[in-house]
């Protein structure tokens, strides 16, 4: 998984794998799902206001053990 | 739009030049859309306030005129 964040535009894009994009859907007007030719997700565009949606100031993967 | 490379440049650099339907977003960034007869579908473009500069490109499914 890879996250870029674009700070001039104020967008963050979320790369889920290496997989390509064969289809883009709007969720609304700052956001934008990829999803591959079998329709998994595999990347979120969060191409606009992306400080309203995501906290860029800090990073955490948790994995919770059952 | 490497992550999406069903879309060409060309179409791209098309949609900007001679769009069939353009709008201002809110925030100043413009939005172009032209039918790409090779993919059957709308592409739609955004750039930033220029008008030059590339921010966004994707097929929009759901765009009607």
């Amino acid at each position: 998984m890879k996250i870029t964040h674009f700070p001039e535009t104020d967008s963050v894009y979320i790369d889920l794998s290496d997989r390509p994009s064969t289809e883009t859907r709007e969720v609304n007007t700052d956001l934008n799902i990829d999803l591959d030719a079998e329709g998994k997700l595999v990347g979120i565009d969060i191409h606009g206001n992306a400080s309203q949606y995501v906290d860029l100031s800090s990073f955490l993967i948790e994995t919770v053990e059952t | 739009m490497e992550r999406r490379p069903d879309i060409r440049l060309d179409w791209v650099k098309e949609t900007i030049s001679n769009p069939d339907y353009k709008v201002i977003q809110i925030d100043k960034r413009f939005r172009y859309w032209k039918w790409i007869d090779e993919a059957q579908k709308y592409l739609r473009v955004i750039t930033l306030e220029d008008r030059k500069t590339v921010h966004n490109a994707f097929f929009d499914r759901g765009f009607k005129r």
